[in-house]
């Protein structure tokens, strides 16, 4: 077996040795359900329930993507307009640092008071919660180009927007990649969160009806759907960035010493 | 003659936030005439690569002006400027790298890659035209960095300290290629450098830059026959050369 497959397998078999851990104990322990379930009753509850937990999905992640798209269009413009005219940075800069540190749990009701219960205050937690990194990673990456190499292309008599596009924007990629991993599972989190506040689906209103009726196995369940849902988005933005930024990946053929022929 | 490149009484200072002003060139007069190779010697932070920059029209000088063949200056664009590293597009291919100043200046891509294919040969990249620069040595990314400035065809060709980062056996062969490339195409080069052997093997005039600021430079004829060889290095002219040169920076400091 080569080093690659054991160091992909490891992780799996620390979190079955984990789960199986905490089944022993649980059933030893003789601990009540309502209080700590154990994986196979959150298993039995995954499944038992799997039509309302993927309709209630579907819900959760409709109000993730609006606000994901939003913060995605106004937070790349926002960090593009910031790098072309200086004095806006000054401006915006502080203002999205603002957006990080406003308490989106101690809002959440505001925005259900102005906007309803509908989709429209999830979107909103969500655009808080990834406007954020999306901006700074973006203008810290547009930012982080080579003077030099834009002095070059300057020399080309290459215009500005020839210049955004062909260096700046491609060297701000694995930074803009890396705001977008935090943002796409910060979104899943802050619109299943919102959703406590006031909802009529979503998971997390599924998570507060469950914990309502003491029926703690449904909410680990919903943990778990949501847990997937993040490493899915997660795993999907890394599958985009290995195939666009291939380069920044690309290391020089490593060579190690042959084994002594036996 | 009208000159390639001038420069009537320029100065130019850097100033800090602080407000401290480094003045780097006061009324400084400079001809390049066409089809010359002329080098810019002068030690480590003496301002060579500013007033390589001001040529380029990187940089606008507070007074004086920069003549390109008698036109004023005012924007790059029209001169070919390489800087010391090859800034090589690491997401590119050696031909699309190479195109990137032809496209820049509204050469279709199609057009501007035939180019650059047409002279990939002679600057010994044959066969590594869909190579990405990770799959190049520092000499061939040197070469096609080298490649992208030279296919715009533009005068003056400013190079500045293009083999300063090469290891000595490298740089020799680069030395040895780029005196046979310029042999053939005979284009007005300013090549800055702070290594006296390689400005005497490869230019017409050597421009010493001994001062700071730089008020005027000290200006040495190189008269070896062309086409030169790599021996010239070894001769006793080559030697005198070298002596009066280096003495001429040495006064300078003192």
């Amino acid at each position: 077996m080569n080093r690659y497959i054991r160091s992909r397998l490891f992780a799996p078999l620390l979190i079955l040795a984990l789960l199986m851990l905490w089944e022993a104990v649980g059933r030893l322990a003789h601990l009540p359900p309502y209080i700590v379930p154990v994986p196979s009753q959150i298993g039995r509850a995954l499944w038992e329930d799997r039509v309302s937990l993927w309709e209630n999905s579907l819900t959760t992640l409709g109000e993730m993507g609006i606000g994901l798209a939003f913060s995605l269009i106004v937070g790349w413009s926002t960090a593009v307009a910031m790098v072309q005219w200086r004095g806006l940075a000054g401006a915006l800069y502080p203002l999205s640092v603002v957006s990080q540190m406003i308490p989106t749990l101690a809002i959440a009701p505001v925005l259900v008071l102005w906007f309803g219960y509908g989709i429209w205050p999830k979107a909103i937690v969500t655009v808080l919660l990834t406007f954020f990194p999306l901006v700074v990673t973006t203008y810290d990456g547009l930012r982080s180009t080579d003077p030099e190499l834009i002095d070059l292309y300057r020399s080309f008599g290459a215009s500005n927007a020839r210049i955004f596009w062909s260096v700046r924007w491609p060297y701000a990629l694995p930074h803009f990649f890396s705001g977008l991993k935090m943002a796409v599972t910060w979104a899943v989190v802050g619109a299943a969160v919102a959703e406590w506040v006031g909802a009529q689906a979503g998971l997390g209103y599924y998570i507060q009806q469950r914990s309502h009726q003491f029926a703690t196995a449904g909410v680990f369940a919903a943990v778990v759907v949501l847990a997937l849902w993040g490493l899915l988005f997660f795993g999907f933005i890394t599958w985009i960035e290995r195939r666009a930024v291939w380069w920044a990946y690309a290391r020089p053929v490593e060579w190690e010493p042959e084994q002594p022929q036996a | 003659m009208t000159p390639a490149l001038a420069l009537r009484q320029v100065s130019f200072a850097y100033v800090n936030a602080s407000g401290e002003r480094w003045l780097v060139l006061e009324g400084l007069d400079v001809s390049v005439m066409p089809q010359t190779f002329v080098a810019l010697v002068g030690p480590s932070g003496s301002g060579k690569s500013t007033l390589l920059r001001l040529m380029a029209g990187l940089l606008r000088p507070q007074s004086g002006e920069v003549l390109r063949f008698g036109q004023q200056l005012h924007s790059p664009g029209s001169v070919a400027y390489m800087p010391q590293r090859d800034l090589l597009l690491p997401w590119k291919t050696v031909v699309e790298n190479a195109a990137a100043g032809l496209q820049a200046r509204h050469v279709p891509r199609k057009q501007a890659e035939q180019r650059v294919r047409e002279l990939l040969p002679a600057f010994g990249l044959e066969g590594f035209g869909e190579a990405t620069p990770d799959q190049l040595s520092g000499g061939m990314r040197q070469r096609a960095a080298f490649l992208r400035t030279a296919v715009l065809e533009a005068e003056p060709l400013l190079l500045d300290e293009p083999f300063g980062a090469l290891d000595a056996l490298t740089r020799a062969d680069l030395q040895r290629w780029l005196l046979h490339m310029w042999e053939q195409m005979r284009r007005t080069v300013v090549l800055v450098t702070h290594d006296v052997d390689e400005a005497l093997l490869l230019a017409d005039q050597i421009f010493v830059i001994s001062e700071r600021p730089i008020r005027h430079t000290q200006t040495f004829s190189v008269d070896f026959p062309r086409p030169r060889t790599y021996e010239v290095t070894l001769t006793p002219d080559f030697l005198a050369y070298k002596r009066a040169i280096l003495v001429s920076l040495q006064e300078g400091r003192a």
